[in-house]
């Protein structure tokens, strides 16, 4: 990366995400390197807690990014690109999920993820034994598990609401479903995890 | 499996149960209760103790939540994330140069399509009623059929005499009848100008 590139992408902060993606349509890359800057953290954060692996995470934000750069011409709304961005990433993070599930399936060592035992959920935080002392670390470990487990749209929209703090309508748009569905998805893994951790909490 | 007897929310009734105290209590802390709400929900908070220990555990669970946000992704080097995405994009235009769009994709296309249409139109508009003073002005070229007898296979000769000597591009009005007698066949188109007293013919194409 240039230092040039490196000084502009540094000027972005100011600049409106509709003039980011107009330039980058225009083969602008510093323009796209601002728009990386801007939303990499984001990303990152919720491909880690839809794969609940570093390097997978690190993996699917660069495909989504480079799948954002080459799709810019689909964007209808530019003043929208992160929540565009983010549903690219969302779905990225869905389909390593399942493929990591299958390769999962294929090992016979390997127990096979949730989402191929018929919908059935695993043991509950089996993990989670209320008479055991946890540290708060271990708890949130456990929770973190817990989040991983529950079914794919609780999840998602748990992720993206309670840990990510989107609003729930753009959730809607990004997870292509209505409002209500979204609260009642978040609602559901959060009674969900309260019940299984009740005795922590 | 849960661990307690309530009501798994996979199989709660789908859509909002306005009433559901679980509901409620969520959204009590997201504010997205109404004032009126509000304040009955908080007096059956400090009427109901177990309304008040699901409070204080949603409240728990958020702030755990919250916790984990920013848990596993500490200390990613996004600098070199960011380099290595940007240089990743680039060697894939180095390596898959953006196929232009076909012409005939593109809008300018048809914005210059349509305006050299245009052009042409008023063009030949002018040529024709502009130079010429319209087609009424054209001299009709005179039609004469050839005399004798009709060639083998039943060929008919066709003299087209152009009026104007300046053999000029004139509409031909052919007649189509043949001679009495002739079996229809080959149509042999001639052109020439007219000589004195003469159907002298310049040239001959033949039409089939």
């Amino acid at each position: 990366m240039s230092g040039g590139r490196e000084a502009k992408a540094a000027d972005s902060p100011g600049v409106p995400d509709a003039q980011l993606v107009r330039a980058s349509k225009r083969g602008d890359l510093t323009a796209f390197e601002g728009l990386v800057e801007r939303y990499q953290r984001r990303a990152t954060a919720v491909a880690y807690r839809l794969l609940s692996n570093r390097e997978d995470a690190m993996d699917v934000v660069q495909d989504a990014f480079l799948r954002a750069y080459s799709q810019l011409d689909s964007l209808v709304k530019p003043a929208r690109f992160g929540a565009w961005l983010l549903r690219i990433v969302s779905n990225l993070s869905l389909n390593f999920r399942r493929a990591r599930a299958l390769r999962r399936t294929d090992s016979l060592d390997a127990p096979a993820d949730d989402e191929f035992r018929g919908g059935m959920s695993r043991p509950d935080p089996g993990a989670v034994n209320p008479a055991a002392e946890a540290s708060a670390s271990e708890v949130k470990q456990r929770l973190a598990e817990a989040i991983e487990r529950l079914p794919n749209l609780q999840r998602q929209a748990l992720v993206l609401f309670a840990i990510e703090k989107l609003p729930q309508k753009e959730i809607a748009k990004m997870l292509g479903s209505s409002v209500e569905a979204v609260k009642w998805h978040v609602f559901a893994a959060r009674k969900k995890l309260k019940e299984q951790f009740k005795d922590y909490l | 499996m849960n661990t307690t007897n309530s009501p798994d929310p996979q199989d709660l009734p789908r859509g909002p149960d306005r009433e559901d105290p679980d509901l409620l209590l969520c959204d009590y802390l997201d504010g997205d209760l109404s004032r009126r709400e509000r304040l009955r929900l908080e007096r059956r908070i400090k009427a109901e103790e177990p309304l008040r220990d699901d409070l204080r555990r949603y409240g728990m669970l958020s702030g755990l939540i919250d916790e984990l946000a920013e848990e596993g992704v500490e200390g990613v080097d996004y600098d070199l994330q960011r380099a290595e995405i940007i240089s990743a994009i680039e060697r894939k235009a180095l390596l898959n140069p953006p196929r232009r769009r076909a012409m005939i994709l593109r809008p300018r296309f048809w914005v210059t399509a349509a305006a050299a249409s245009i052009l042409l139109a008023v063009s030949a508009g002018l040529l024709v009623f502009g130079l010429y003073g319209g087609p009424a002005d054209v001299p009709v070229a005179e039609m004469v059929m050839s005399g004798g007898a009709p060639a083998e296979r039943g060929r008919q000769e066709i003299s087209v005499q152009i009026a104007p000597p300046d053999l000029a591009e004139l509409p031909i009005e052919m007649d189509a009848d043949p001679h009495p007698g002739e079996p229809a066949g080959t149509i042999a188109v001639s052109f020439g100008a007219p000589s004195a007293g003469a159907d002298t013919v310049g040239e001959t194409m033949v039409v089939y």
